[in-house]
């Protein structure tokens, strides 16, 4: 193992931590957040600073660098500086129970957090970067990115390479190549560090999100039950970009139910951040973007007396998130999308091919309870549901804003060109991934509601 | 017992055996840990670029768990491409390399490993998508000798001699 390769890498994905908590601080406003949604929601957010940071630098003919991390933080500062000026007040969320001490439950699920974190750690930098995907698709953007300015990088139009999906947004590969830039080279082991830390992260805002409204046995439960999920730990390991889309879910989300229960504008921008980020991960973010501003809006999941402010807050959110994803999105209309046979959706096809959605939803059990990927999860998420989101209107709103994009994925998977039975062995459990952070959040706050009518 | 509570018995059974099926699970892929420890590097990448060798590539993989289930594997081809990419010199920035073996994995790899060298399977550029558009590319340029690569406008090409890949000068010895 290469030391100063991993200890370069450390210290990029330290800096993306630190431009995220700059620009979380810029966001969030006066209102306190938990030291653990924090850190976790700074991961992602740096990676979306860094995403745009490079993104325009690269437009300029500046290839990703180490030193942009200072103009970068140059620019984010003054408005942390801003926020941090103002008078802190508390939460607006009702406070959970203090509990000053930790329970034997608590230090096992902490314990178990600790150790499915270093087992995604051990066994990404035990396997240098070898999952065909991520070498073919954000490897090869990324080296490209790295080799030369991307108004000119030839990796993103040349017909030979159409198989890298040119309309595959750069976060990922823009998080790599800063890995790479700190490195000096293409050191293929550090920059498997990048998955463990989406999981870290994953389970640090799982964590906060919970604590904020249920005990801490509860927000552990949920940690844990994030990054002991095989499926997850495996995509830590494979570094594919599945995973930080399930974070943005995950923090659009988790931050939109904070702003809905406790009108907190800071919630509300953080989420429109988070929502961004969706956009700039990967295609699917388009519709997990759609479908939580539908459901922000929707009325039949709002109070009627709530109404009108509800949807001020989703087209104020639509606009935030919508105007951080403009970038990309202005700059994939001169991108070739057309993928061939290799795949693509097209609307005219999923009309054509309707019948296939019998055929999707009578596959999707094998996936949904295949043990050595979810164990009991998705079971266990139902039951929750059952159990407790029938009266709470809050964990009503997150249910349908968490399963709303299902409707998209099927429709996207019913007008796709590939045969349906490989599509699906291909993609589906990985489509999963970007809800399953999101569901764990739901099983967390269902747990405690029934808890607390019990 | 109300349904209410029966419902959350049931709950806290089955986040019970998650918690513990999540360790069960671990367990399975400890072997595979201990595998790679015991190996150097370049056999670590070719083994985690093996599906059937590696349970985190298998993940959510349903139908390929289910055929591989109980079967003895020879080593996959992704497998010895890695090997190939990851430890051998890469060719001069700008060569133009020919790859006589139209797979994609070779291909992907090549593209990845070797960039900002040229790989293509013709002189003309043609869009490939997949194993069948390269193979249709590969197909409508047939070279009969060095003579006829030099001609394209390649350098080099990667072939195979016996098992092993090979990249070579065009018109030369291999590297």
């Amino acid at each position: 193992v290469n030391t100063a390769g991993l200890l370069a890498a450390a210290a990029a994905l330290l800096t993306v931590e630190a431009l995220g908590a700059l620009a979380f601080a810029g966001l969030a406003g006066p209102r306190r957040f938990p030291l653990a949604l924090r850190l976790g929601a700074s991961f992602a957010l740096g990676l979306l600073v860094l995403a745009l940071g490079l993104f325009f630098a690269a437009l300029a003919g500046i290839r990703p660098q180490s030193w942009l991390a200072l103009p970068l933080a140059a620019l984010l500062a003054p408005f942390a500086a801003l926020r941090a000026r103002a008078t802190p007040v508390p939460s607006a969320l009702p406070a959970a129970p203090p509990e000053p001490r930790w329970s034997a439950l608590d230090l096992a699920l902490a314990a178990g957090i600790a150790l499915f974190l270093a087992w995604a750690l051990a066994g990404a930098l035990l396997e240098p970067l070898a999952e065909w995907d991520v070498l073919a698709i954000w490897g090869l953007k990324a080296r490209a990115l790295l080799a030369e300015p991307l108004r000119i990088a030839p990796q993103l139009h040349a017909p030979e390479l159409a198989y890298s999906h040119f309309d595959y947004p750069l976060l990922w590969p823009l998080a790599m190549s800063w890995i790479w830039a700190w490195c000096g080279e293409i050191d293929l082991t550090a920059v498997k560090l990048l998955g463990p830390a989406v999981l870290a992260a994953i389970a640090a805002a799982l964590y906060g999100l919970v604590r904020e409204r249920a005990s801490r046995t509860v927000a552990l439960l949920a940690s844990f039950v994030a990054c002991s999920l095989p499926m997850l730990v495996a995509q830590s390991v494979r570094l594919l970009a599945d995973l930080p889309l399930g974070l943005f879910f995950l923090l659009t989300l988790g931050f939109l139910a904070r702003a809905r229960a406790s009108d907190d504008p800071g919630a509300l921008r953080l989420a429109a951040a988070a929502g961004g980020g969706l956009a700039w991960c990967k295609n699917e973010g388009l519709a997990l973007l759609f479908a939580a501003a539908l459901c922000l809006a929707l009325p039949g999941l709002t109070p009627p007396r709530a109404a009108r402010p509800r949807w001020l807050a989703a087209r104020r959110f639509a606009a935030a998130a919508g105007l951080l994803a403009a970038p990309w999105l202005l700059f994939r209309l001169g991108l070739d999308s057309d993928y061939g046979s290799g795949g693509g959706f097209s609307l005219r096809l999923a009309v054509a091919q309707a019948s296939r959605l019998v055929d999707l939803v009578s596959a999707a059990p094998r996936y949904l309870l295949a043990y050595d990927d979810w164990l009991f999860f998705w079971p266990v998420v139902a039951l929750a549901l059952l159990v407790a989101g029938r009266r709470d209107s809050g964990l009503r709103w997150l249910a349908a804003a968490v399963q709303a994009p299902l409707a998209l994925y099927a429709i996207a998977l019913v007008g796709n060109r590939w045969q349906l039975g490989d599509l699906l062995e291909n993609v589906f459990s990985r489509l999963l991934v970007h809800f399953a952070p999101a569901e764990c959040l739901l099983l967390a706050l269902a747990v405690a509601r029934s808890q607390a009518k019990n | 017992m109300s349904v209410h509570r029966l419902g959350a018995a049931l709950l806290v059974c089955g986040l019970v055996l998650q918690a513990g099926g999540a360790f069960i699970a671990a367990s399975g892929t400890l072997g595979h840990l201990q595998r790679l420890l015991a190996l150097p590097e370049l056999e670590r990448g070719a083994l985690a670029a093996s599906e059937p060798d590696d349970p985190w590539a298998r993940a959510g993989q349903v139908r390929l768990r289910a055929e591989l289930a109980g079967r003895s594997l020879a080593p996959a081809a992704s497998a010895a491409a890695w090997r190939f990419f990851a430890g051998s010199p890469p060719p001069p920035p700008g060569a133009r390399v020919y790859l006589a073996i139209p797979l994609s994995v070779l291909y992907y790899d090549a593209q990845f490993f070797w960039l900002p060298a040229e790989i293509a399977v013709a002189p003309a550029p043609s869009r490939i998508v997949d194993d069948a558009s390269l193979k249709r590319a590969a197909a409508a340029f047939r070279p009969r000798s060095d003579a006829d690569l030099a001609a394209a406008g390649f350098d080099y090409v990667l072939t195979a001699r016996g098992a092993r890949l090979e990249l070579r000068r065009v018109g030369g010895e291999p590297r």
